[in-house]
């Protein structure tokens, strides 16, 4: 066994050298710091893991296990920024409802990782830190929002961390970075804590090397919180391999809305990577079943108009009063108005502007409204459509990572979200699992997603395909 | 004179209602953004969505009320700790202009 191996190990895996005593969790963890000390120049971290021993528990189902976390989750051991001038030095009182959790399961909160501003972004570079850079080729983005989080687990810097997935945050950056990126339910995982961006979008999710690993954080993390009411409550499903195994493919039903696929430009190798997966899907034995989404390619549109509303809200909380960054003014006004102008980037400020204009009288029924109506009816046909399947599977992403310092432009961002955003909308519970690589060694993601609430499910399709896009071979 | 694009936005009104300072540069580059994103979002005014109730989440939310019990709230110290400026055991601003005062 040598360490550079540990940067491959799964949470299952290093517990199990735990337990047989191969290796301390103090060991493991140095190897952790080194490897952020090698990786320093992907910039994943704003906050770095302390370099001081930390103290480590002895129980709990993720003992000594160190978790990235996304630098939007409050934890009062670190600043939490959102990357974002206004909060570059804000200290929150309270960890949020997930971070609690993790530490009474024993985790090592390992570091704040970087993101694009607020969570508004798709490739981490839009951060008061400077960009996240992908660990294959640095040339290229890590993806966002939660490109920093994606980048540690793909980097072999710690085998899980916390991302947030407002539209397609966790999904997106996994599919670039080749790592698991899980999102549940909306609702099903507490917000508190969770610096808002769009409310009846944002949920935490999270990146690790396998399903298992995911249904580990999953069973840590889960549940209701009485501190956020829009977490609900209701029984959180065992998800552990014990208790949902693999599929058997010929008691899988998986759903393909062709429809939906077919309008999305995509790269070539990704188009032929997401067709191969699917043959792997038949000649398997997997039953595979055309699904109709008639009013999907409006998802998009719809996405925009509610995104922005609520971020225009949600950030006009900054005002340079309570906390935050507060500038100079001679009155309360131009005290807020120089704090909010200096203290948010130009891809905040604009969302911000947009959302405002998208709520002005006399838009607010033409476009929220209806923004609205149309989520609902979108909402309605994949309830309908998860009554044929059981899962649905598309492409993540339509290509492999971006060149740095791409103009993706105001929409151009939403293009590369076409597959992650529907599902965001309706709330639905959602995996990107790793499926294949381009002629220049980038990987991408499929998608996987299932009906609102129906976790055991996903996760027992999970890994099912998970086995099939690794040809068979299991973890460990 | 209100700085309005062709489709009649008033960005100087947006402005204010969002409480930002935007240079010409800036205010240049939203009238584009926000024309491309009226383009974009052209297609959701004109469908048919009667009868579907608008879903402000995705999910239907009922009222839970958390036991009557007391918390223990946070301590004021750690709260003042967030702000730029204390006085007195307060956060501290300056004055809000009155109505009858110039800007």
């Amino acid at each position: 066994m040598t360490t550079s191996e540990w940067s491959t190990w799964t949470i299952a895996r290093l517990q199990a050298a735990y337990a047989d005593g191969q290796l301390s969790a103090q060991e493991y963890l140095a190897h952790c710091l080194r490897r952020v000390e090698q990786s320093g120049g992907l910039n994943a971290f704003i906050s770095e893991p302390p370099r001081q021993p930390t103290a480590v528990a002895d129980e709990g189902i993720l003992a000594g296990v160190p978790v990235a976390v996304k630098d939007n989750i409050c934890t009062t051991d670190f600043v939490t920024t959102a990357a974002s001038e206004m909060l570059q030095e804000y200290q929150p009182v309270q960890d949020a409802t997930v971070v609690a959790r993790l530490r009474e399961a024993g985790a090592v909160i390992f570091g704040k990782t970087n993101l694009d501003e607020f969570g508004m972004g798709a490739t981490t570079e839009h951060s008061f830190a400077g960009p996240t850079l992908h660990p294959l080729d640095t040339h290229r983005v890590a993806g966002g929002s939660s490109g920093g989080s994606a980048v540690c687990v793909a980097a072999g810097i710690c085998p899980a961390a916390l991302g947030s997935d407002t539209g397609g945050s966790v999904r997106q950056p996994a599919s670039f970075c080749g790592v698991v990126g899980f999102k549940p339910s909306w609702g099903r995982v507490s917000r508190r804590g969770l610096i808002a961006f769009a409310s009846s979008l944002d949920q935490v999710g999270w990146f690790t090397r396998t399903v298992d690993d995911a249904a580990v954080l999953f069973s840590v993390l889960a549940g209701a919180d009485e501190q956020d009411a829009t977490c609900v409550d209701r029984a959180v499903p065992d998800v552990d391999p014990g208790s949902v195994p693999a599929c058997e493919p010929q008691q899988l039903v998986v759903g393909l809305p062709t429809g939906w696929i077919n309008e999305v430009k995509m790269q070539p190798a990704v188009k032929a990577g997401f067709q191969q997966f699917v043959r792997r899907l038949e000649e398997s034995g997997v039953c595979v079943r055309e699904v109709k989404l008639h009013r999907i390619e409006l998802a998009s549109a719809a996405y925009r108009v509610i995104a922005t509303a609520e971020a225009s809200s949600n950030l006009a909380r900054y005002d340079g009063v309570r906390y935050g960054k507060r500038a100079a003014g001679k009155d309360f006004d131009q005290l807020c108005r120089r704090s909010r102008t200096e203290g948010f980037g130009q891809e905040v400020k604009r969302r911000i502007m947009l959302g405002a204009y998208v709520l002005s009288e006399g838009y607010v029924e033409q476009y929220y409204e209806q923004a609205c109506r149309v989520r609902g009816a979108i909402i309605e046909e994949f309830r309908q459509g998860f009554e044929q399947v059981d899962v649905m599977v598309t492409p993540t992403t339509p290509t492999t990572a971006y060149q740095r310092g791409q103009k993706l432009g105001p929409l151009g961002a939403y293009a590369g979200d076409e597959f992650v955003v529907p599902v965001s909308l309706a709330g639905l519970p959602a995996m990107s699992l790793p499926a294949g690589v381009d002629e220049d060694g980038m990987p991408f993601g499929v998608q996987v997603t299932a009906a609102a609430f129906g976790e055991r499910r996903l996760f027992g399709a999970a890994r099912l395909l998970e086995e099939l896009n690794s040809g068979g071979e299991t973890d460990e | 004179m209100a700085d309005r694009d062709g489709g009649g936005v008033d960005i100087d009104h947006l402005q204010r209602l969002v409480q930002l300072d935007l240079d010409d540069e800036q205010r240049r580059g939203l009238r584009k953004d926000l024309r491309q994103l009226e383009q974009s979002i052209e297609g959701i005014k004109n469908v048919d969505v009667e009868g579907v109730s608008p879903a402000y989440q995705p999910v239907e939310l009922a009222g839970r009320e958390r036991a009557d019990d007391p918390d223990a709230p946070l301590e004021i110290k750690d709260v003042l700790e967030g702000a730029a400026q204390q006085q007195r055991g307060h956060i501290s601003v300056p004055a809000a202009p009155s109505s009858h005062d110039d800007k």
